[in-house]
């Protein structure tokens, strides 16, 4: 355990030292401003400012062949698959937190129409979405590497944006605001049985990159 | 006596290279010079022995544990130190250091310190901005302060100018004092190793040529020169590798004694030094 903890903390490590985080907090603001009209684009901007930061890992591991180093540590390769989808729920949990705070200040203040802050269903379904977005993501990025790998962004993301924009295209036009609509939907049940639907997607999808991440080989030149 | 490190029958296949069969041993305390030109398979055997790829037969086991079965346990005690820094260079060296140290359980800290010092490394400075020496003497200092019983470096002098070069061989002779630790040391700057070395290792295309005490290797083999008339009575055949030039020959022997009784004066015999032995076997026979 205190092995994935200096794995996340490595990660969080590299983001304070290359800025990069400032970036996801803007996005996580951004967030924030979108969410009472647009839900579902205010949890897809929360995916891109995780995506952000993981893709920002992936290219120093990849740029500073770090893979070579860490593969070299008494870690073993389960330990540093399941630090990353760890790092990505950390991330996600500290985007929201960034645009739960920026929301609520706006609504406190009435700056940009902000009149609706976060909701637990809205939460939770940035969190599976986020979920399920890497766990479609890192097998891909475990099997091909950064470089192959970053056609898969696209698919992983396209997939993800296309599903909560049809969520988005389904919603009852009401007199009330689109926060209000998606969150009555997503009720209870729904809730649970997406979160539980979204983990089992990401317990799957660990379980595949451990397996994949095991087989594979440090490139090489002789 | 005790192995440091046992590879048996090795053998792992790429398209287009073959590591074959290889088999050697290291005792503990001694350091193994593994050479061999580029593309031999030295850094896919280092990779083997670190597991950082498969191997497709035999086994290898270090301090008698399979390094597949054992390997976390084994890769708390390796050091290791590649021609390239396998670390973040946008982190500053105290950075990396909190990023690697919690992963051993024998990190110690005043030793790593003590290395920095005598190292001349800044704590504060970026990876990127040190020089590739200084890569190299970081990577060191980290090998050295989780007290690393095995040491394996691939081919950390490459790239580095001959005083560095010489300053880490000192680095290297002040660590095996102790006879405790053992170095696995892959290059192909051959005169480096004839300064610390126990045992040669070499390589050639995916083959083990020999694995040998340094000092039978250099006894062994000699340079034998003479000129042209002596070839074509079969003295070719004695020769393990050999330069034709325009008036004479120069070949790598190991019958250096047999071939002076029979010829005499006629051959100049010279001692091969290991970049002699290395250059005549890979070559073979050529024109110059």
């Amino acid at each position: 355990m205190s092995k994935i903890i200096h794995l996340i903390r490595r990660e969080l490590l590299l983001q304070k030292r290359q800025r990069s985080a400032f970036i996801a907090v803007l996005l996580g603001a951004a967030s924030a401003v979108m969410l009472p009209n647009s839900p579902t684009f205010a949890v897809a901007t929360v995916i891109m400012a995780v995506y952000f930061m993981t893709v920002y890992t992936n290219a120093f591991d990849f740029k500073y062949n770090a893979e070579l180093g860490y593969r070299s540590l008494p870690v073993s390769r389960s330990t540093f698959v399941i630090s990353r989808y760890v790092t990505v729920l950390v991330i996600t949990g500290a985007v929201l937190a960034v645009s739960a705070a920026v929301s609520f200040v706006f609504k406190q203040t009435g700056w940009l129409d902000v009149s609706y802050t976060w909701t637990w269903p809205l939460l939770c379904l940035s969190i599976g979405s986020s979920m399920v977005y890497f766990a479609l993501f890192f097998p891909l990025y475990f099997q091909l590497g950064y470089m192959k790998s970053r056609w898969a962004n696209y698919i992983a993301m396209l997939t993800v944006y296309g599903l909560l924009g049809t969520l988005q295209g389904y919603l009852p036009t009401a007199d009330k605001p689109a926060v209000v609509v998606m969150s009555e939907l997503l009720k209870s049940p729904v809730l649970i049985v997406g979160l539980l639907g979204g983990l089992v997607v990401f317990g799957l999808s660990i379980a595949l990159s451990v397996k994949i991440y095991s087989r594979k080989e440090v490139t090489i030149s002789n | 006596m005790d192995k440091a490190l046992r590879v048996m029958n090795v053998s792992k296949h790429y398209p287009g290279f073959n590591l074959s069969n290889v088999s050697f041993e290291l005792e503990r305390g001694y350091v193994m010079g593994l050479i061999g030109p580029n593309g031999a398979g030295k850094s896919t055997l280092i990779k083997l022995i670190m597991n950082l790829v498969k191997r497709d037969g035999g086994t290898i086991e270090v301090f008698g544990l399979d390094n597949q079965e054992h390997e976390l346990e084994i890769k708390e005690r390796i050091g290791f130190v590649y021609d390239t820094i396998p670390y973040y260079g946008m982190l500053t060296v105290s950075e990396m250091k909190s990023l690697i140290a919690p992963f051993y359980q024998k990190w110690n800290e005043n030793v790593f310190r003590r290395y920095l010092k005598e190292f001349g490394l800044n704590p504060g400075q970026k990876i990127d901005t040190l020089s590739r020496g200084m890569q190299t003497k970081f990577q060191l200092a980290v090998a050295l302060s989780h007290e690393a019983e095995f040491i394996i470096m691939d081919e950390p002098t490459s790239g580095l100018d001959p005083v560095f070069r010489s300053e880490l061989l000192d680095i290297l002779y002040d660590i095996i004092q102790d006879e405790e630790k053992t170095i696995l040391f892959s290059t192909h700057i051959t005169t480096d190793l004839e300064k610390i070395a126990d045992y040669i290792t070499f390589i050639n295309d995916g083959q083990l040529v020999f694995c040998m005490p340094k000092d039978e290797v250099l006894d062994r083999y000699a340079v034998v020169k003479g000129g042209l008339e002596l070839l074509g009575s079969g003295l070719e055949r004695r020769f393990v590798g050999m330069r034709r030039g325009h008036t004479g020959f120069a070949a790598l022997t190991d019958d250096a004694e047999a071939l002076m009784r029979e010829y005499g004066q006629k051959l100049v015999v010279e001692k091969a030094s290991l970049e002699d032995i290395m250059v005549y076997m890979v070559r073979g026979e050529r024109s110059v």
